[in-house]
């Protein structure tokens, strides 16, 4: 097989850390690592982080997420101010680790396709402005 | 969704790569596509009906 390695993107270093809303400041520990603009940023994440990492972080999500949704639901989900898109991206990275929690009990999809190879557009009309 | 769909789509393209491989070998004359590969089978439908009226 012609398989690629993972390729690790580094920080964005010199930027700020973005802060969440007030209500939801218990998760800010986690807003460093899965805060992420764009899809393939949080699959690479979900394939870099270890699974303890990933746990915790789902479990952290999961005890506020109806909260979260809720709290989201507020906004047009095009015009997200900073505080609340960074929460967004929070609960996208919770779905980028769901399947695995839930399915796979590893990052990657077992005897999968390396996702490397299956690009996402990060242009695509109906995504999100994050 | 769409996460659970892509990585759907990981598992199936896993075997995509060794299909073809064994599909190039021409060892097996023809390929039986079951039910649920009705997309397939619509596509290779629409892709005879242009070309027999592409020969008409």
């Amino acid at each position: 097989m012609n398989e690629q390695p993972v390729v690790i993107v580094p920080a964005r270093a010199g930027c700020p850390e973005a802060v969440l809303p007030d209500a939801f400041a218990a998760l800010q520990p986690f807003v460093s690592v899965w805060a992420l603009p764009t899809e393939t940023e949080r699959n690479i994440r979900r394939h870099q982080a270890p699974m303890a990492d990933i746990v915790a972080f789902s479990d952290a999500m999961l005890t506020q997420v109806d909260a979260i949704v809720a709290y989201l639901n507020g906004f047009d989900v095009n015009a997200l101010p900073p505080e609340a898109a960074t929460l967004m991206q929070l609960l996208l990275s919770l779905a980028e680790v769901a399947p695995v929690i839930e399915f796979y009990r590893q990052p990657s999809v077992v005897d999968g396709y390396d996702p490397r190879r299956f690009t996402a557009d990060e242009t695509f009309v109906m995504r999100p402005s994050l | 969704m769409k996460v659970a769909l892509r990585d759907v789509l990981l598992e199936d393209l896993s075997t995509l790569e060794r299909t073809q491989r064994a599909a190039e070998t021409g060892a097996k004359k023809h390929m039986i596509l079951q039910d649920h590969e009705v997309l397939v089978r619509h596509n290779y439908h629409v892709i005879e009906r242009l070309l027999a009226a592409a020969a008409a």
